[in-house]
C-alpha cells in the first residue's frame, strides 16, 4: 500500500537541511547520506549525494528526472557477477 | 600454452547451445557491444586436456535473446559441433578493434586512465566503473586512497582518448575516502 496523500512524501530531515542550507549559501559539496528511504525532492537537483549502499558511499549528481523517486534507487546494493558453470561448480567440489 | 594479454577485451561466454541448427548463447560481460559481433578479429578461447585452445572465429548471425545472445559461428553447423564450443570465451585484441566502438563508453575503454584535476595534478588512475540506474561512477584509486567519481558533464572536464586521460572538476567531499 501507497503512503497516505495526507502526509506527503518522506524526505530525511537532516538531509533537507544540508541542501537547503547549501542553496541559501550558494555552496556546492557532496553530502553524504544513510537516508535510502528519503525521497527526492526538487531542493536536491543540481547536488551530488553520496548515497550509502551498505558498503560505500555512491556519488550521485541530481537531475530533475529524478525527483519523486527514493535514493535508495540510484546505489544498487548487490553485486551481479553471472551463475557459475555446471563444470566451475565440479572444480568446487574436487 | 596461450598468455592472456593485457589488450584482450573479454566480450563475454558461451553457455550453451541453442536448438539443432548449431546457434550457441552467448552471455556478454559489461564490455560488450553489439556491433562488435561483426567484427572479423574475434578469438575464442577455451581450456582443453592440453591446455587453452585459442582460435580465430567469425560471426555468421547473431540476434538478441533475453538478456543474452544467439550467435552462429562460421563451420558450426549442428548441435554436436555448438556443445564442443560451450565454456569458451570470446575475446577482441584492443588493438585491432575493426568496427564502431560503442556509444556509450565501456569499461575496457575507461579502466586505467589517468585521472587529472582542473589543475593538471595527477589524483589517480580509473579502477573499476560501477553502473547505477542514474549514470556510470568512476572509481579512481590515487596516492593511497579510493574514491568515486560520478560520469556526469559537471565534475569530468574533458576525455583524452589517445593519451588515455581524464581532467576532473572535484568539489568538497568528492575526494574523500568513500
Amino acid at each position: 500500500m501507497g503512503r497516505s496523500l495526507k502526509k506527503g512524501p518522506y524526505i530525511d530531515k537532516k538531509l533537507l537541511g544540508r541542501i537547503i542550507e547549501m542553496n541559501r549559501s550558494g555552496g556546492k559539496r557532496v553530502v553524504k547520506t544513510w537516508a535510502r528511504r528519503s525521497t527526492i525532492s526538487p531542493e536536491f537537483v543540481g547536488h551530488t549525494v553520496a548515497i550509502h549502499n551498505g558498503n560505500k558511499f555512491i556519488p550521485i549528481y541530481i537531475n530533475e528526472n529524478m525527483v519523486g523517486h527514493k535514493l535508495g534507487e540510484f546505489a544498487i546494493t548487490r553485486t551481479y557477477r553471472g551463475h557459475t558453470s555446471k563444470t566451475g561448480k565440479d572444480k568446487g567440489k574436487k | 600454452m596461450n598468455v592472456i594479454q593485457m589488450t584482450d577485451v573479454f566480450l563475454g561466454r558461451l553457455v550453451k547451445a541453442f536448438g539443432i541448427r548449431g546457434e550457441i548463447k552467448l552471455h556478454p560481460t559489461d564490455d560488450f557491444w553489439e556491433e562488435v559481433l561483426a567484427s572479423k578479429c574475434l578469438t575464442l578461447r577455451r581450456e582443453t586436456t592440453d591446455g587453452v585452445e585459442e582460435e580465430p572465429v567469425i560471426v555468421k548471425r547473431y540476434r538478441p535473446h533475453k538478456n543474452s545472445y544467439v550467435v552462429t559461428l562460421d563451420g558450426v553447423a549442428d548441435r554436436n559441433q555448438a556443445e564442443a564450443l560451450v565454456g569458451g570465451e570470446l575475446f577482441i585484441d584492443d588493438e585491432k578493434i575493426d568496427v564502431e566502438l560503442p556509444k556509450q563508453k565501456r569499461p575496457f575503454q575507461i579502466i586505467g586512465t589517468t585521472v587529472k584535476d582542473a589543475d593538471g595534478a595527477i589524483v589517480g588512475e580509473v579502477t573499476s566503473v560501477i553502473f547505477s540506474a542514474a549514470h556510470d561512477v568512476y572509481e579512481v584509486s590515487g596516492g593511497g586512497r579510493v574514491f568515486l567519481v560520478p560520469a556526469v558533464p559537471e565534475f569530468i572536464v574533458s576525455m583524452d582518448e589517445e593519451k588515455r586521460e581524464l581532467v576532473i572538476r572535484p568539489v568538497p567531499g568528492l575526494m574523500d575516502e568513500s
